[in-house]
């Protein structure tokens, strides 16, 4: 976990709160990888199985209709 | 078999739903832990992050589950009382994190906060969700392929990935400026010492009181 930053504790406007909430995303996404990437593998992976034990459903896509 | 009207896809579709509300309720949860962690002073080792993350993951679901009720059902009247009511609710997710209060707690703990700025946080609110919208949407116009049923799952679940990843701390870091922005205009003094920082020199700027409606 980097060091935590100072939060600018100034009442902003809605473009200034946008700004700040780009800075919260960037400082925490670095210890949130690991944790995102292997919850979306396993969401992810069921909904492959679920479209690959289905496929006559998927007709649509081996026409080319999409 | 007619395209689209078939009734697999249909549950296929509701199962996905449901496995991705899955996600994005633990997701949500760690995304929260780790903004609570980078905001609050004393906060727990990353051990101790990811338990708080389980800990509070039932009063999360129920918060969602209400909030989702009331802006729904605001919506249905017409879509006005449903963006009244979402901006009402906005924080009240980052409240139940770095507050510790209960789901329906939260909720009403959002609303007052809210009170007189429902505008501004709207505002704040819709342009996160449109930044995430609009990229969600890209991302799933840009994984639309044909050919092998195989290919098209894999790039798909590529796509959803890139989408959960990344686009998921969007829309909570956006719900916890929003409410440290509140705070600081209502609770100047608390939320200092939360956050474990000194007053400024020359005392803590001034809050711009919002009139009540």
């Amino acid at each position: 976990m980097p060091d935590r930053q100072p939060i600018d504790l100034r009442p902003r406007g809605v473009a200034g709160v946008l700004g700040q909430a780009v800075v919260l995303y960037r400082g925490s996404l670095e210890p949130l990888w690991a944790a995102l990437i292997a919850l979306a593998f396993v969401t992810q992976a069921l909904g492959v199985l679920l479209t690959l034990a289905t496929t006559p459903a998927y007709a649509f896509v081996r026409d080319g209709v999409i | 078999m007619p395209y689209g009207s078939a009734g697999p896809l249909r549950t296929i579709a509701v199962a996905r739903a449901v496995i991705s509300a899955v996600f994005y309720l633990l997701g949500s949860a760690v995304v929260l832990s780790i903004l609570r962690q980078r905001v609050v002073a004393r906060s727990a080792d990353d051990r101790g992050m990811l338990w708080l993350a389980l800990r509070r993951l039932p009063a999360l679901l129920w918060a969602s589950l209400m909030a989702g009720f009331l802006i729904a059902a605001g919506t249905v009247a017409l879509l006005l009382p449903g963006l009244y009511v979402a901006a009402g609710l906005a924080v009240a997710l980052p409240v139940l994190a770095i507050e510790g209060a209960g789901p329906a707690a939260a909720l009403r703990r959002s609303w007052a906060l809210a009170r007189g700025r429902r505008l501004a946080t709207l505002a704040a609110t819709l342009g996160g969700a449109f930044a995430v919208g609009g990229c969600t949407l890209g991302i799933a116009l840009g994984t639309r392929i044909s050919g092998s049923v195989a290919a098209f799952a894999a790039v798909r679940a590529l796509g959803g990935m890139a989408i959960e990843v990344l686009l998921l701390p969007v829309g909570v870091a956006v719900a916890t400026a929003v409410y440290l922005d509140l705070r600081m205009r209502r609770e100047p003094e608390a939320l200092h010492v939360i956050l474990g920082a000194p007053a400024p020199p020359g005392g803590l700027p001034g809050p711009a009181m919002a009139t009540e409606h």
